[in-house]
């Protein structure tokens, strides 16, 4: 992504809040699932967004695609902002957007038939009926990689990796430009991961599109990935190309992740461990405020690190990290 | 060399069907553990490995049918009391399940569960002090911080990671002499994966605890395992050192399965996907089980199902065909 260029998707210090208790008793708690994100995606892009559980990513995902309203912030779709525009212009933008799912099983209606599965986007925005859905639908269907036949059956006719290919197809289906995959291949088999990563990159291919890749296994992160985000605690705190984050990771928690990562060949695995003390840093001193990472860092400085949260900034080109003390 | 501490023989187990043949999900599964050494079982779903690990502990659904023998320290499980397998769940063989979750009492303190699963094999009859003692002291030994305050948390205030390492205080509360973990570290994150790990390599030189280890994850395996039993449809397929298995793989499955991950310390070229998909077991199927997703598969691999053969030194592969164990080198 060049800077001129504009990126088809632009998140702008998006922050969304859960507020729990608040009753006669408990005291209101806000959790800030998601804290002041700001990214693009360039057209054509993958951007692979890392995180372990609670990170705030799978929210952040729903955010952008519209299913959770965010408590402030904006999303804009080349150029357009999302929650600007009303009606038709409103839904011809949500049309360039869609989402895969994790759970195959859960993510489909089981009371619908493969085709009307797919039919239902195609109605919603008004883009075809009857013969002319059909076509359509059976286009997607072998784009997936499913055949024509399993238009007249149920989610549950099929193993879960088939499903995953019905899920993809309802996205494809309305012809989006971008598209947010919440840990797409994680509920599924090794064998079964990589025919699902495959098909994701072939259909980036054929169709142009722009992924926003949310996952918890920085293997396949990598794999898939042109850029990579990670995300801790609501908050982004390094981004960078996928080569550069990989070979070189400036921020102790991005390091700390690669780190933590198992091998599948026991010699370089019998490596990592060597350079690995897995030890869990419990700072005495953390305290509320500052950088979500300090209480387990083991580079934090204090007062600074337990005071005062480090934003975003450059650190090489193309390479922004949220630390005082990066590299 | 010594006695195993745990001898498997052609273990079968099925489950029969209303009028149909019985749906067959383990078969003809050997292998031996010996005291103090972590074996993996690695497979998919369907692959029969968790199976093959609740057959030991007795813990199949009441529906399962069982067959073969299943010796622990010379002893044969299948026909022991239910008084006899108590006694030896817990002190002698203990398990570690995926969902830290679900294995505690929701309304009991992690704490009170610990000591409970101690002085019910306790020898020692400990009093209500020496008990919290030892409870504190193995909540130290898994890592937990302030190990005497947070016994007294309930299950639902530790998180994921907390949860599946207090399990792991309590499964090795009396020191057994064999653990299984049936994918122990799954369900959390990377970070607290490599602490579980780390304290189950160290309980097993520490305490010389043999581990079967049932997973998913090969690189949990490379990580942790000196030999590594690879299942497929309910059967052995191959049984070797990690070292040679997962770099020199002989089986044209094992090596599709690992051309098939994609690696953190290599950049993405396109991955190798097994077609298709394992079989259903209800559908019997001829000759050997992947032959119709090997991509070398030959007339006979439909046909008769190849044995389980030796290879090289503690080295076995069900194939007719078996890789020469250069191929996978060259990935």
């Amino acid at each position: 992504m060049t800077a001129a260029e504009a990126p088809l998707v632009s998140v702008t210090a998006i922050r969304r809040h859960f507020v729990s208790g608040g009753g006669l008793l408990a005291r209101r708690k806000v959790t800030r699932a998601v804290d002041d994100v700001s990214f693009g995606i360039a057209a054509g892009e993958t951007l692979g967004l890392v995180g372990e559980s609670g990170s705030g990513k799978s929210t952040l995902g729903r955010v952008i695609v519209g299913l959770l309203a965010a408590t402030s912030g904006q999303v804009a779709i080349a150029g357009q902002a999302v929650g600007g525009a009303r009606g038709g212009a409103r839904r011809a933008l949500w049309r360039r957007v869609q989402m895969v799912f994790q759970d195959p099983y859960s993510s489909l209606n089981p009371r619908l038939t493969v085709r009307d599965t797919l039919a239902e986007p195609l109605r919603n925005f008004g883009i075809a009926r009857g013969a002319d859905a059909d076509r359509r639908i059976r286009e997607a269907l072998d784009a997936c990689g499913l055949p024509a036949s399993a238009m007249t059956r149920h989610p549950r006719e099929f193993s879960g990796g088939q499903r995953q290919r019905i899920g993809i197809a309802r996205a494809l289906i309305v012809r989006p430009d971008f598209i947010v995959a919440d840990e797409p291949v994680s509920a599924l088999d090794v064998s079964i991961q990589a025919q699902i990563i495959n098909l994701l990159q072939d259909l980036k291919a054929a169709f142009g599109l722009t992924y926003l890749f949310i996952a918890h296994d920085l293997a396949v992160v990598r794999h898939v990935s042109d850029r990579v985000a990670v995300m801790y605690r609501g908050k982004l705190v390094e981004t960078a190309s996928a080569e550069m984050l990989y070979a070189r990771p400036a921020h102790p928690y991005t390091q700390l992740l690669l780190r933590s990562v198992p091998m599948p060949d026991p010699r370089a695995e019998a490596e990592r461990r060597k350079r690995t003390a897995a030890s869990e840093i419990a700072h005495p001193q953390a305290t509320a405020g500052g950088c979500p990472f300090h209480a387990r860092c083991p580079k934090a400085r204090f007062p600074l690190c337990g005071e005062q949260a480090p934003p975003l900034a450059a650190h090489a080109s193309g390479h922004r990290v949220a630390c005082h003390f990066p590299g | 060399m010594s006695a195993p501490l745990l001898s498997i023989r052609e273990l079968g187990v099925s489950f029969p069907r209303k009028e149909a043949p019985s749906t067959t999900v383990v078969e003809g599964v050997s292998f031996d553990i010996m005291p103090g050494e972590i074996v993996g079982i690695v497979g998919e779903s369907g692959s029969g490995k968790s199976m093959t690990a609740r057959s030991v502990l007795r813990l199949l659904p009441k529906s399962a049918e069982l067959s073969g023998s299943i010796r622990f320290r010379g002893r044969e499980i299948p026909e022991m009391t239910d008084e006899e397998i108590r006694d030896m769940r817990g002190a002698l063989v203990s398990m570690v399940f995926q969902d830290p979750m679900t294995s505690f009492n929701p309304v009991l303190r992690i704490g009170d569960q610990i000591g409970e699963a101690i002085a019910l094999h306790d020898r020692a009859r400990r009093g209500r002090r020496a008990l919290r003692d030892r409870v504190a002291k193995l909540l130290a030994l898994v890592g937990i911080a302030d190990p005497a305050e947070r016994a007294r948390s309930y299950p639902h205030e530790f998180s994921g990671g907390m949860r599946q390492r207090a399990l792991t205080a309590m499964a090795v509360a009396n020191s057994p002499a064999l653990l299984i973990a049936d994918e122990p570290t799954t369900a959390l994150d990377v970070t607290v994966q490599d602490q579980v790990l780390s304290l189950l390599r160290e309980l097993n030189e520490n305490s010389g605890t043999a581990i079967l280890l049932i997973t998913h994850n090969i690189a949990v395996v490379a990580s942790l395992c000196r030999r590594v039993i690879v299942m497929y449809a309910g059967r052995v397929i191959e049984d070797g050192p990690t070292d040679e298995v997962l770099t020199a793989p002989r089986h044209p499955y094992t090596w599709s399965l690992l051309q098939s991950v994609p690696r953190i310390d290599q950049a993405g070229t396109r991955l190798t996907a097994i077609k298709g998909q394992p079989p259903d077991p209800a559908t019997p199927l001829a000759g050997c089980k992947f032959h119709p997703r090997c991509p070398w598969a030959e007339q006979r691999c439909g046909e008769q199902e190849p044995a389980l053969s030796p290879i090289g030194e503690a080295h076995g592969v069900r194939c007719w065909l078996p890789m020469n164990g250069i191929a996978a080198a060259a990935q």
